[in-house]
């Protein structure tokens, strides 16, 4: 399973290292005639003003595996840090953050991300960072547990007699049990992120810096009587990262 | 029972005060208010004034903070700016439109999810099928979906591919229900088909989960069909992940759902929440956000109420974590 995932995504890494290797054309250049159905010059056709659509989706690449690293990376360290401190410490501190991550986990996300672009401005920055401060409290919930089970076992009971500190405790000691949750959830919330980013630029709020793969789609739908492959290709973009995404974590969260 | 009801409730209640002040202020920070919403970039500075004034927002924000609060206290969200009439009204008004789209989605997903994703938990070659299927489906945009389901060849000659009903009929009593869920028909597809994937996924984690247990195999060693095992015992024991995600997307079709309503033109509450945010409409903002998060909480609650029920070792008050 890992192997399809990182065969899948490897592609998708290459695009975002080194965009020249994969595609020759200038992303925002007009570049042939518009509306070019797949040829040879043109793989996959050009778009309605002639830009090439295969420079446009390798161009999008290090966007969107940005937004989904940005928003992973959150969504552990806030995951991690609440699901620690929530098991080790107990108590009231536990009770506050576990019902803060109770009110974030309900609130609709797409929602909140529609307010925050359109009311700050569309930045991919901005959609990356939202989608990781309001992604965790799934994770934290399942670090909290993993940290209970951990919290009386010898090992930890032996740091604190041998005079270790909470912090070096948590970090030293029960961080690493924690590292199996996190890597489970790390495929989809990578995969929801793209598509969430997908979803929010197909309602036009894309940021104007970066080429987004779902705006690619937005385009694409309404010329679609012209040229399918407009909305077709970045679809099966997201569709093969996205698969890529989950078959990496599926392989690690597996199987007994 | 009435101690988890209060705290429920209680619960509630701080949600959506914490909800609509944080709305409330992020609005009101923002340059764009709704008066140049309303007026567009033009306006003379009399007819600002007078909306202004109709509105009330002219007042300092700390005055029209306490009077919001003085309205949500008493269950009621404000006027919509747009429509001129109670928000909370309009918001409700619109909720029919999401749940002829919701509840057969998710009604199919977990009646065809279910079954294949208790299969997918054996091993074998169906297995997985079944679950590439479902990582596909996972993969798939919502709203790419549904823009080629409907681009699909046949699809648009068969079954209209926008709005609820058809402008040029009239329809009456059920009639009108027929012309509704004709036009239902790609747009619940396509959440069906989304709402599957994950049905899939997570029942076969979960069943998969119990297959280790010595239970499973004291089932079969008795004789037990294997399916019976997996219906029977495996399910029941295994239900609270699929309970969980089913109170979970409960949410998510009142508001996800706004990228699939997008795309087939289907007037419900997706797109009022969209049309409300682009007009910087305060009141009907908070109160579509409100009634989001309220039917989240009410969707993790009927979750917990199913899993109590059907767990026996939950009844006793000593809630397992």
């Amino acid at each position: 399973m890992r192997a399809g995932g990182m065969l899948l995504l490897s592609p998708v890494i290459l695009a975002a290292i080194v965009p020249g290797l994969i595609s020759g054309f200038d992303p925002f250049a007009e570049v042939a005639a518009p509306l070019l159905p797949p040829t040879e010059g043109h793989p996959l056709g050009t778009d309605d003003l002639g830009r090439d659509l295969l420079s446009m989706l390798v161009a999008g690449a290090r966007g969107a595996l940005m937004l989904a690293l940005i928003a992973v990376s959150l969504t552990i360290l806030i995951g991690g840090a609440v699901g620690l401190l929530a098991g080790w410490t107990g108590g009231y501190i536990d009770n506050a953050l576990m019902r803060f991550a109770e009110f974030i986990g309900v609130l609709p996300r797409l929602l909140v991300l529609l307010l925050v672009t359109t009311l700050l401005g569309p930045s991919l920055l901005l959609v990356a960072t939202t989608l990781g401060l309001t992604s965790w409290p799934g994770l934290a919930r399942l670090i909290r547990a993993e940290t209970l089970a951990q919290k009386h076992r010898e090992h930890v009971m032996a740091a604190r007699a041998l005079g270790c500190g909470n912090v070096r405790i948590m970090l030293r000691h029960l961080a690493p049990a924690a590292i199996a949750p996190a890597l489970a959830v790390a495929g989809p919330i990578g995969a929801s992120a793209i598509l969430t980013e997908a979803g929010l630029s197909f309602l036009g709020l894309s940021d104007p810096n970066f080429i987004s793969w779902g705006d690619l789609i937005r385009n694409g739908q309404s010329f679609f009587h012209q040229g399918w492959w407009l909305a077709a290709f970045p679809g099966l973009l997201i569709v093969q990262t996205c698969v890529a995404f989950a078959l990496l974590t599926e392989s690690t969260t597996n199987d007994p | 029972m009435l101690r988890m009801t209060l705290s429920r409730t209680a619960q509630a209640i701080i949600m959506v005060w914490a909800v609509a002040t944080a709305l409330f202020f992020l609005l009101n920070a923002v340059p764009g208010g709704p008066v140049l919403a309303l007026t567009g970039e033009f306006a003379d500075p009399d007819t600002v004034a007078r909306i202004e004034e109709r509105l009330g927002l002219n007042r300092p924000l700390a005055e029209r903070y306490l009077s919001f609060l003085g309205l949500l206290a008493s269950g009621n969200l404000g006027e919509s700016y747009t429509y001129a009439k109670p928000a909370l009204a309009v918001t409700l008004s619109h909720l029919p439109a999401t749940l002829v789209l919701a509840i057969p989605s998710i009604l199919m997903a977990a009646a065809i999810g279910l079954p294949l994703g208790i299969r997918a938990a054996r091993p074998g070659p169906l297995s997985g099928v079944i679950i590439a299927t479902a990582l596909v489906l996972f993969a798939v945009p919502v709203f790419w979906l549904g823009h080629m389901l409907r681009l699909a060849p046949g699809a648009s000659t068969v079954f209209p591919v926008q709005g609820m009903t058809d402008p040029r009929g009239f329809y009456q009593g059920a009639a009108y229900w027929r012309d509704v869920s004709y036009h239902a028909v790609l747009p619940v597809l396509t959440l069906t088909m989304h709402q599957m994937a994950y049905t899939i996924l997570i029942t076969r984690r979960a069943i998969r989960a119990q297959w280790v247990r010595p239970y499973v195999r004291t089932g079969l060693a008795k004789g037990a069909s294997v399916s019976r095992v997996e219906w029977r015992h495996a399910l029941p024991n295994g239900a609270a992940p699929i309970f969980a995600l089913f109170g979970n997307r409960i949410g998510w079709f009142l508001s996800g759902a706004i990228l699939v309503e997008v795309v087939y033109a289907w007037p419900g509450l997706g797109q009022l929440t969209l049309a409300a945010i682009q007009n910087r409409d305060l009141p009907l903002v908070i109160s579509v956000v409100v009634v989001g998060v309220l039917f989240t909480m009410l969707g993790n609650l009927l979750a917990d109420i199913a899993q109590t029920a059907s767990d026996p070792r939950l009844r006793s008050g000593k809630a397992a974590s």
